[in-house]
């Protein structure tokens, strides 16, 4: 059976690569997208869970760069009993010299110290650190943020695209730029200490602060719940177009076959055994389109990440459970898009094969 | 081995067959002859198993034919087809499309028949490659590889120049005398000769 469909894919060769080539396209959508977006979210995350267990935001705010939290609450935090430290951190994004936009992040002293240095030192006041990303393309002694100069103290290194395509000013420089005191404060508590406890302390200080542990900020975060959903609709959306293509060339092609079908029919093969050969010939596409939109994803995104242009923002990974997952979703796809063609073929009447003479 | 009983059929108002009985003995050969829209193919539907009549009973081998519960497996142990046209499978040799057919796969007995038929030699062409008459041979070893009961013919020389189609019935021929049972409707009187028995029909009846 199997080299029968291999014979056959080769034998109707325009729709076999109609096909492929619809599969692969909406197989390698899905790929992109998924691995974008949750490349976008798990860097952000990282940097949010890199440091801190509790995370202090603006009450009711959707995103965090618009999030302004008041300093002065540090202190006042620091004195609960379990707190061991409390850092500060702006996020913004500015334009850098002639990059329409960069992530800025300023920093308290202590948060900084989390970032590896490859070069110079940590930035003081009027001076800036730049993202190993940034400085392969901003080679200067001072550049410009906004409308401001400051002279750069050093490069660091880091793992997640967002941070080393991002420069880091202290967070008195940042306040300035953006005109707040700082996005969000991190809490780190001592090992065995009440959270619950010290949750409800923190918010009793003030009522425009909103306090979560890392994770399940991180879990209910808005932006990447709207990130992640998109990235689902439109691969969603990717999947239905390659089962529409799927099943539109499978009809025609059977509507070509239909005497062989039919043929198959009077030689007592039952209709699943033709519903069965005719999905095979679809799995078969199906193997080649997976692993040859697998690899071309893998290639996409690799440069993507190395794309100059990009600073390194885009970092999709596919990960193994990723992969498995767009199989099962892409081979539903095919055998849905394959089936019911396939259930029509096998339906077909050999009756048709009788010729009808003079009627014709 | 064929028992037909009064069988009707119309498709939507026009009458196809009105009133059909007949009997067909085991390893007879039968040809239905007839006018253009007199009712063979349509009588040889029916009794093929392929077209379900408005009225009226065919029994094959003493089972009714609305009875048994696999068509599938009854075709292909029971019945062999040949059509006007060849319909062999075009991506797949001439060997491969018999092998298709094929219960026991076996290779020598698919040569043997092949041989017999005197197209060993194109076995591994493909039908868009051989002449009209050697498809029409490969499509009949299609239909006898499995030894069938009856082997039904629906105008198997309508494609075929005289010389070739003398040679599809000799064919028959051969095959009837060996015991199985053939039903064939052509428009060709002189061929039909060669049959044990020659129906007529005329608009749906036979005469
Ligand atoms: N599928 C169909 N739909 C409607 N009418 C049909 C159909 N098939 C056959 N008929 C009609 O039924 C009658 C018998 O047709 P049938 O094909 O059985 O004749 P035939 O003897 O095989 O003719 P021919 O020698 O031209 O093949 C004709 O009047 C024909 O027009
Ligand atoms: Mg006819």
């Amino acid at each position: 059976m199997l080299y029968h469909a291999l014979k056959a894919l080769r034998a109707n060769f325009t729709r076999t690569v109609l096909i492929f080539l619809s599969l692969s396209v909406s197989i390698t959508a899905v790929f992109l997208i998924t691995a974008i977006a949750h490349g976008i979210v798990d860097s952000y995350s990282t940097i949010l869970k890199s440091d801190g267990d509790l995370i202090i935001t603006q009450a009711k705010i959707s995103d965090t760069f618009f999030s302004n939290v008041d300093t002065a609450l540090i202190p006042k935090i620091k004195k609960i009993k379990g707190v061991q430290s409390v850092e500060a951190m702006i996020v913004g994004a500015s334009p850098v010299e002639a990059l329409p936009i960069v992530a800025v992040y300023g920093l308290s002293k202590g948060k900084m110290k989390s970032y590896k240095i490859v070069a110079g030192e940590y930035p003081k006041d009027g001076e800036v650190m730049l993202g190993k990303t940034i400085a392969s393309r901003v080679q200067k002694r001072y550049i410009s943020i906004g409308d401001k100069e400051y002279r750069v103290s050093g490069v660091y290194e880091s793992d997640t695209g967002f941070e080393s395509g991002g420069v880091i000013l202290t967070l008195k420089d940042a306040g300035e730029l953006f005109n707040k005191k700082s996005s969000m404060l991190f809490v780190n508590v001592a090992k065995n200490s009440d959270i619950d406890k010290i949750i409800q302390k923190i918010k009793s200080l003030s009522k425009s602060i909103d306090v979560k542990t890392t994770d399940s900020f991180v879990k209910n975060y808005n932006q990447f719940k709207i990130i992640t959903t998109s990235a689902d609709a439109i691969s969603l959306i990717a999947l239905l177009m390659g089962l529409i293509s799927i099943a539109s060339i499978m009809s025609v092609t059977i509507l070509e076959r239909k005497y062989e079908f039919g043929i198959l029919r009077t030689l007592g093969f039952s209709r699943m055994a033709i519903t069965l050969r005719i999905l095979v010939e679809t799995l078969i596409i199906w193997i080649v389109g997976f692993f040859t939109a697998l690899g071309v994803s893998v290639g996409i995104l690799w440069i993507l990440k190395k794309a100059p242009q990009l600073q390194g923002y885009i970092d999709g990974v596919i990960t193994l459970p990723l992969a498995l997952e767009v199989a099962v979703a892409s081979l539903l796809m095919t055998i849905l898009g394959a089936l019911i063609p396939a259930i029509k073929a096998s339906g077909i009447d050999p009756v048709e094969l009788i010729n009808r003479g003079s009627r014709a | 081995m064929i028992k037909a009983k009064n069988i009707i059929h119309h498709y939507g108002q026009d009458i196809a067959l009105d009133g059909v009985s007949l009997y067909i003995n085991r390893g007879e050969f039968v040809s239905l002859v007839g006018e253009s829209g007199s009712g063979k193919s349509t009588l040889l539907s029916i009794l093929s198993t392929l077209l379900k009549p408005s009225g009226g009973e065919v029994v094959i081998d003493g089972k009714k034919i609305d009875e048994i519960s696999n068509i599938d497996r009854f075709r292909k142990e029971y019945i062999g087809f040949v059509f006007q046209f060849h319909y062999l499978i075009p991506y797949l040799s001439i060997y491969e499309n018999v092998q298709l057919a094929s219960i026991s796969k076996n290779k020598d007995e698919i040569f043997l028949l092949l041989e017999r038929l005197g197209i060993a030699d194109i076995a591994n062409k493909s039908a868009d490659a051989i002449s009209g008459g050697q498809r029409q041979r490969a499509s009949i070893a299609r239909a006898v590889i499995n030894r069938p009961k009856i082997l039904f013919a629906d105008e198997p020389t309508g494609n075929l120049d005289m010389k070739n189609s003398q040679k599809v019935f000799e064919m028959l021929r051969e095959f009837g005398n060996e015991g199985m049972t053939i039903v064939t409707a052509t428009h060709d009187k002189e061929l039909a000769k060669i049959s044990d028995r020659v129906i007529s029909l005329k608009d749906g009846q036979i005469e």
